[in-house]
């Protein structure tokens, strides 16, 4: 049995494997990957959550696929175990959020991360998804809680290399901000398979 | 990139500005700060045509409580969902710190 995650990343067959028709935006760059990204959401009749990316922010498209038109699982972790931006071509390397991998990398070592967001869609499809201005947003899955003051010294580190970048801690189903955690004084959001909720203490025990 | 402005009549002034919210992908950052005008929200959000959408969020929001601020949202493509959490959470900042 294969366990799917929000953040993974679904190579699929073909178009019709998708429960709804997609947007004309779509038409243009869907095509190229075949590949949804899961959305963090309760599956429908069995039916994974996942959602469709284009090039603009407001390009995204909610869907669903069914577990056998999926051909291939990548993980947000699998792209670091496997160092994927080693093999990223020299012109997109120039990119903010792709240049500061192999730093961001060494900065992470004894930690469980991936890579989420239009870079690990890039570094995972090889299509231009990825901008100049784009975060570098990560997910983590901890061992163990740190505190708010180790969070925002890891932070500090991860943003010395010219792109903004942020840490989703992994809980489960559920995800949170590092950010927003590190710099918090009452509550703050807890991504949920349901709507988000707001909660004092984000840590599972 | 589009800028979206809207006015609401409200009653209940607040007191100390607030601020909650980060700014990553699929979230969004809310600014209340006290007026003595007309409660004014001004918009910028990364995902352009969801004027609708918004009108909608705030007048609920606003009928249900009608405090008077001057708001400022930074939106980098948050859901209906996450934006009227953000607004509860900066409610609750309100309180906290009467």
């Amino acid at each position: 049995m294969v366990e799917i995650n929000p953040h993974d990343l679904l190579k699929i067959d073909s178009i019709s494997a998708l429960s709804d028709e997609l947007p004309s935006w779509a038409d243009s760059i869907f095509p190229n990957s075949l590949t949804v990204v899961v959305r963090r959401s309760p599956l429908k009749a069995g039916l994974i959550p996942v959602g469709v990316r284009g090039i603009k922010r407001e390009h995204r498209f909610a869907t669903y696929v069914d577990l056998k038109d999926v051909l291939e699982v990548t993980t947000p972790y699998e792209l670091v175990e496997k160092k994927v931006w080693e093999r990223i071509i020299p012109e997109r390397q120039i990119l903010p959020a792709i240049k500061a991998l192999p730093k961001v990398d060494k900065v992470l070592h004894d930690y469980h991360w991936g890579i989420s967001g239009s870079v690990g869609f890039e570094l995972a499809t090889g299509t231009r998804a990825a901008k100049m201005t784009s975060d570098l947003d990560l997910v983590w899955l901890p061992e163990q809680e740190i505190s708010k003051c180790a969070a925002g010294e890891l932070l500090k580190e991860l943003n010395q290399f010219g792109v903004h970048a942020d840490l989703q801690v992994i809980q489960a189903n559920n995800g949170f901000s590092l950010e927003e955690y590190a710099n918090s004084t009452s509550t703050i959001m807890m991504k949920t398979l349901e709507d988000p909720i707001l909660v004092k203490d984000p840590w599972l025990k | 990139m589009e800028k979206l402005h809207f006015n609401f009549d409200t009653t209940d002034a607040i007191a100390k500005p607030v601020h909650v919210g980060v700014v990553a992908s699929g979230d969004l950052e809310v600014i209340f700060r006290p007026t003595d005008k007309k409660t004014e929200v001004n918009i910028v959000t990364g995902s352009d045509g969801f004027k609708e959408v918004w009108a909608n969020v705030l007048k609920r929001f606003f009928d249900r409580y009608p405090i008077q601020a001057n708001i400022e949202i930074n939106d980098f493509g948050s859901t209906p969902g996450v934006v009227n959490l953000r607004l509860t959470q900066a409610l609750e900042e309100l309180k906290d710190e009467k």
